[in-house]
C-alpha cells in the first residue's frame, strides 16, 4: 500500500516567501510555523481552500517584509521631522518609498489601479494613433496640399456636370481613371477620377501602371 | 534605557511571551494573543513586530527543534529581555498615570 503524502503548498507562493522573509533561520522558522499551519488547516478545510489561504498568506507577508525593507511600516519608527538639511532627491527618495508601501499593503487597489492606467493608455494611443495616420499626418508629397481628387460621376444622357474650383498654381494633371459601377440602384455607365496637382506635387507621385 | 516606546501591540506580544514562559514558540504566542485579546491578530504583522522587538533589543530567540516529526524547520523559543522588561514596566507606568482618577470619566 502506498503511504500517504502529504500536500505541498503552492510552489508559487513557497517562491514568494523566500524572496520576502529574512534569511537565515529566522525566516526558515516563519515559513516552518506557516507550513505547520497550513497541515493542521487541511483536517477541517479542504485542499483548495488551504492552498488559497497559503498563497494569500504569502502575499501579506511579501506585502509586509518587502515593505520593511524599503523603510519601516507605519508607527514603527519614531517620527523623524525633516531638518533643513535634506536636500530635493532625499525628499523624493522619501515620497516614493512611502508611496511603494501604501502600494504594498494593498495590493488589489494597486493591481485595479494599474489596469485602470493600463488600459486608459493603450486605448489613448490606438486611438491617437488612427487619427494621426488619418488627419494629422501629411501625405509623403511635397506640396501635398495641391493635390486636389476630383470625382465626377457622369451618367449617359443629359444631365447637368459638376464643376470643381481649381486653386492657382494647380496645372498638372496627376492621372485620371475611369471606371463602370452600378451603385445604389442606378447605372452609372462612366465614373470619372481626376487628380490634379502641383509640378512639385507630381514629382512624388508613383507613377501609373501600364495597362 | 529603552530605546523607543512600546506600541499597544508590541505590549501585547511581550506579555504573551511573558505568559507563555518556556513553551513561547512563534505559533503559541500568536495564538496566546489571539486567545487572551479574543480577536484575530495577522500572521504577517505578528512576526514583523517580532523583528521590530528583536531589533529594537526588547526580544531575543534561541533556535530549537520541533517536536513535531513532520516538521523539518527550526521552531524559535521566544524570552523577553532585560531591556524589554524595562520598557514594558515604563509603558505600564506611562499607561497607568494617565488613568489615575479617569474611572469616572470613563465610565461615565
Amino acid at each position: 500500500m502506498r503511504p500517504s503524502r502529504t500536500p505541498n503548498p503552492p510552489r508559487l507562493a513557497e517562491l514568494l516567501l523566500r524572496l520576502a522573509l529574512p534569511r537565515g533561520l529566522a525566516g526558515a522558522s516563519i515559513k516552518g510555523d506557516l507550513d505547520q499551519e497550513f497541515e493542521e488547516s487541511l483536517a477541517d478545510i479542504s485542499l483548495f481552500r488551504a492552498r488559497v489561504w497559503y498563497f494569500l498568506e504569502s502575499l501579506r507577508f511579501v506585502a509586509r517584509f518587502t515593505g520593511l525593507r524599503l523603510g519601516a511600516p507605519f508607527g514603527s519608527r519614531p517620527h523623524n521631522p525633516r531638518s533643513s538639511g535634506d536636500n530635493f532627491m532625499s525628499l523624493l527618495l522619501q515620497d516614493t518609498r512611502f508611496a511603494l508601501r501604501r502600494l504594498l499593503r494593498s495590493p488589489m487597489f494597486s493591481l485595479v489601479a494599474v489596469l485602470t492606467l493600463a488600459i486608459g493608455i493603450g486605448a489613448n494611443t490606438a486611438i491617437f494613433s488612427l487619427v494621426n495616420g488619418i488627419l494629422l499626418k501629411p501625405l509623403p508629397f511635397e506640396e501635398a496640399e495641391s493635390l486636389i481628387s476630383v470625382r465626377s460621376a457622369v451618367q449617359l444622357g443629359p444631365g447637368p456636370l459638376s464643376k470643381v474650383p481649381i486653386p492657382l498654381g494647380v496645372t498638372t494633371l496627376g492621372g485620371i481613371s475611369f471606371s463602370r459601377k452600378r451603385r445604389r440602384g442606378v447605372d452609372w455607365r462612366c465614373r470619372l477620377r481626376i487628380l490634379l496637382c502641383s509640378p512639385r506635387a507630381a514629382s512624388g507621385l508613383p507613377t501609373p501602371r501600364a495597362s | 534605557m529603552p530605546k523607543g516606546y512600546l506600541g499597544v501591540f508590541e505590549q501585547m506580544v511581550l506579555l504573551a511571551i511573558l505568559r507563555m514562559g518556556v513553551s513561547a514558540f512563534g505559533l503559541e504566542v500568536r495564538r496566546e494573543i489571539e486567545s487572551s485579546a479574543g480577536r484575530k491578530v495577522s500572521r504577517s504583522a505578528f512576526y514583523t513586530t517580532l523583528d521590530r522587538l528583536e531589533k529594537k533589543g526588547f526580544v531575543k530567540w534561541t533556535p530549537m527543534e520541533s517536536e513535531n516529526a513532520r516538521r523539518s524547520a527550526p521552531i524559535r523559543l521566544f524570552e523577553v529581555t532585560k531591556t524589554g522588561l524595562v520598557a514594558l514596566r515604563e509603558s505600564r507606568g506611562a499607561l497607568e498615570s494617565l488613568w489615575s482618577g479617569m474611572d469616572e470619566v470613563v465610565n461615565g
